[in-house]
């Protein structure tokens, strides 16, 4: 968890004019400085001012005004120093969930700039300013140094609905900013108290931005993603609903349509899972993971396939009969990178994310490949992708598609310029790693592990992974947290195991 | 607000020097350090949360794969994953202060030294309410386990750590041995403020199509309802044999499981693997106990015991 640190701006009641609202500045603090944050707490209550080092080392100092918008009257001006002066409420650290909380969301557009050093090392002054000298608990060289952290902003677009997107100007690339689309969840925990967790990172870019000139996006790795990934923002809950629609697909493949009691914003996105409860809880005791093969605010789809006895009792459901699950889990399928094609391989009950995928790909506007390999015909459903998707099928035996691997449905050619995702059994899945390797292409593999709790607390789901510079010995990662979705160079493979 | 004619029980529990607002806890290992659960349960419900083991260095763990479901239970060998007492101060004490309810952290470790540097660690850290030794891990080479199955050893360890620590002090105690009691003595005399009875029972599964166990190191520890009777039959012995409080754990998956524990002899109870599966299950069983005790006139805890 060193060396990532992370500065990110959810704002407070949204309003027409950005600048009489309230903000909310976050303040990502590495974790060796969280009893620092307390002493900051202590002195900023001392004076009638109130800050929240939250449980996850998430400052969060209220302030009247906002750095004013330089352009098209909405981004943050860098020349001009921002101003935290203003009136400080506190927030409460909680970590027991709000269980009465309803949850608001609105959609903002954000800036993401490029090299926030100069305006880092402002908010720093300014926040040292907040502490006198003598009794300043911070010193300067505490703070993360500036380019180490994953800088995010957003301002508001005035109103609350999503079609006030539309009103905003398109987003231009101005002097490194980069403009990206950013969903922000407003907890009300009191009706005078409201509390905006976090800005969320949306994997998917509208069209309208994907075409704005970006400057190169910096590279986050399985890790830093999986922290970029705060706990504070996690909205998994426990959740239970209505079959909406259940039917048998292929030869032991079914796909299971649930409703959400009240709508999830935002839906729950490709590569994260679920944890279902076995529909004769407690035998057995435990839950099965289960990755999403579609999902609105509304409901979601599963694809599974009946491998054993909770699969085989889950079969049996019926429209309308309930079930309990907790999700959304897991991080999910990070967008491709800019100029590159994305390639998804399913294998088996690998299914279901990958379609989830190429379906969101095609919708923001990508072509994605996308090549499913099963044994037979018999258990390769009806597919239908948006159009957008290029579908390939391939069976081992040859009695559908191509007689062969998802590899060999790939030409060479194919593979460069490329980005692979890949969901399946693990044979496959260290295969589409090696060609990855071989042709110079990022690969993002999600994994398939037994899991206990699901949420990160029982260390059950280990998947091994290259140990960090230096250190020695084994290393792993929980495929349940800062998985199941991982760079493919992350993972120690059996044969770098030796 | 006591109902007319319904007492409000009194539910806290006395360990040692302090004590728990109710008489159920998370048991170590399945709730991490609470955060995960934050989303899914109110926290501040739970008299207690027993957290990962914590040993002086970091440790990865054991290589996967670390469980495996049998008939109404688990098997797990994680191997006391854990980032180390640095680390544990560095991410964790920060989330325990946050925590809404009483935090004892598990120690574990290889030798007597080790045990003795995480609770003197311990003892100084205000967000931590107590200790609970783990003496009884099933997964881990060396260690642990040797502490948890020979009296006089544990009654070495646990007077070494003692000497360390002001703050309640835990023994969990392992049912892989012959006569629990004797290892119960021991630690009570030892100057343990209670006991934790039981850590997992040790458990094999193999793949018949490999043919080879399915957990790499061959065993692991089994935990779930599968082992509730032999959890109780184990805290009925120990409760009788000490007069220390006995914290009852093993496969309780509902309230009226817990009940059974208490009437054994129990002051507490831990809930563990069920957790994973129902995280809101200590509240119920929490409910479930207060209402029992209003429906039959029970005023606290140890209106439990002594009924055989």
């Amino acid at each position: 968890m060193r060396g990532i640190y992370r500065l990110q701006f959810s704002m407070g009641p949204l309003s027409k004019s950005p600048t009489e609202a309230f903000y909310t500045v976050g303040l990502a603090l590495p974790q060796k400085l969280e009893l620092r944050v307390r002493q900051i707490k202590r002195f900023l209550e001392g004076r009638g001012m109130c800050a929240d080092p939250s449980p996850a080392g998430v400052l969060l100092i209220r302030c009247a005004e906002c750095p004013p918008p330089p352009v098209t009257g909405l981004l943050p001006r860098r020349e001009s120093a921002p101003r935290f002066s203003g009136r400080l409420e506190i927030i409460e650290p909680r970590l027991s969930a709000p269980s009465t909380a309803s949850v608001h969301s609105a959609r903002l557009w954000a800036v993401c700039p490029v090299d926030m050093g100069d305006w880092y090392a402002e908010l720093r002054e300014a926040l040292l300013a907040l502490c006198p000298a003598e009794q300043a608990p911070m010193r300067g060289d505490d703070f993360p140094p500036a380019g180490a952290f994953i800088p995010l902003a957003c301002f508001g677009c005035g109103g609350t609905g999503p079609d006030e997107l539309d009103k905003v100007p398109p987003p231009q690339e101005i002097g490194g900013w980069r403009a990206m689309n950013l969903v922000c969840r407003r907890i009300h925990t009191s009706s005078e108290r409201p509390w905006y967790t976090a800005a969320y990172w949306r994997t998917q870019w509208t069209r309208r931005l994907r075409r704005a000139p970006a400057p190169p996006r910096p590279c986050l790795g399985g890790r830093d993603r999986a922290i970029l990934i705060d706990k504070m923002t996690r909205d998994y809950a426990r959740r239970r609903g209505r079959i909406l629609a259940h039917r048998r697909t292929a030869r032991d493949c079914y796909e299971l349509q649930l409703g959400h009691s009240e709508p999830l914003v935002p839906p729950p996105q490709p590569g994260q899972f679920c944890a279902v409860l076995p529909p004769h809880y407690p035998a057995p005791p435990l839950r099965r993971p289960l990755a999403y093969s579609g999902a609105e605010p509304a409901a979601f789809s599963l694809i599974y396939a009946v491998i054993g006895g909770v699969t085989r009792d889950l079969a049996e459901l019926r429209a309308g009969d309930e079930i309990d699950w907790i999700g959304p889990l897991g991080s999910p399928f990070p967008p491709p990178p800019e100029g590159r094609r994305p390639v998804l391989a399913a294998g088996g009950i690998g299914l279901g994310p990958i379609l989830f995928l190429a379906d969101h790909l095609a919708r923001a506007g990508e072509e994605p490949l996308m090549v499913f390999g099963a044994r037979d015909k018999v258990f390769i459903p009806n597919l239908h992708p948006h159009p957008g998707v290029e579908l390939r099928l391939c069976t081992d035996n040859g009695s559908a598609g191509i007689h062969g691997t998802v590899l060999d449905a790939v030409a060479p050619e194919e593979f460069s310029g490329s980005v692979l995702y890949c969901c399946g059994p693990y044979a496959m899945t260290a295969a589409v790693h090696r060609a990855a390797q071989k042709h110079e292409c990022p690969c993002w593999v999600s994994m398939e592990e037994v899991m206990a709790c699901s949420v990160g607390a029982c260390q059950g789901c280990a998947v091994p992974v290259v140990p960090e510079g230096g250190s020695e010995g084994p290393a792993y990662r929980r495929a349940c947290l800062e998985g199941p979705v991982f760079n493919s160079r992350d993972i120690l493979w059996p044969s770098q195991a030796g | 607000m006591a109902v007319a004619g319904r007492l409000e029980p009194d539910l806290s529990v006395r360990i040692g020097s302090r004590g728990l607002p109710n008489p159920v806890g998370a048991a170590s290992g399945t709730f991490g350090f609470g955060e995960e659960y934050a989303p899914l349960t109110n926290i501040a419900a739970l008299g207690a949360v027993f957290t990962k083991a914590v040993t002086p260095e970091p440790r990865p763990g054991n290589p996967p794969p670390r469980l495996v479901e049998t008939p109404s239970g688990l098997i797990n060998a994680i191997g006391l994953a854990n980032p180390g007492l640095e680390g544990f101060f560095r991410e964790k004490v920060p989330i325990l202060r946050a925590l809404p309810c009483p935090a004892v952290v598990n120690i574990a470790g290889d030798s007597e030294a080790d045990y003795v540097k995480v609770a003197e660690a311990l003892d100084s850290c205000d967000p931590v309410w107590g200790a609970e030794l783990n003496v009884s891990c099933p997964n881990v080479d060396c260690g642990g386990m040797a502490f948890g199955i020979d009296a006089a050893a544990l009654a070495n360890l646990v007077r070494s750590v003692r000497a360390v620590i002001s703050k309640p002090l835990v023994v969990k105690l392992s049912p892989n041995v012959t006569d629990i009691t004797s290892l119960a003595r021991a630690a009570a005399d030892a100057g343990a403020d209670a006991l934790s009875c039981v850590n997992t029972f040790t458990g094999m599964k193999i793949d018949i199509n490999r043919r080879k166990p399915v957990i790499p190191r061959g065993t692991g520890g089994l935990s779930g309802p599968a082992v509730r009777p032999l959890a109780l039959a184990a805290v009925w012995k120990t409760a009788k044999a000490v007069s220390i409080p006995v914290i009852g754990l093993g496969g309780i998956g509902s309230a009226e499981d817990a009940l059974e524990f208490l009437l054994a002899g129990a002051a507490a109870v831990q809930v563990g693997t069920s957790i994973f599966s129902d995280p809101d299950l200590p509240e119920r069983v929490l409910k479930g106990i207060r209402e029992y005790m209003q429906r039959e006139g029970f005023r606290r805890i140890s209106d439990f015991h002594g009924f055989f």
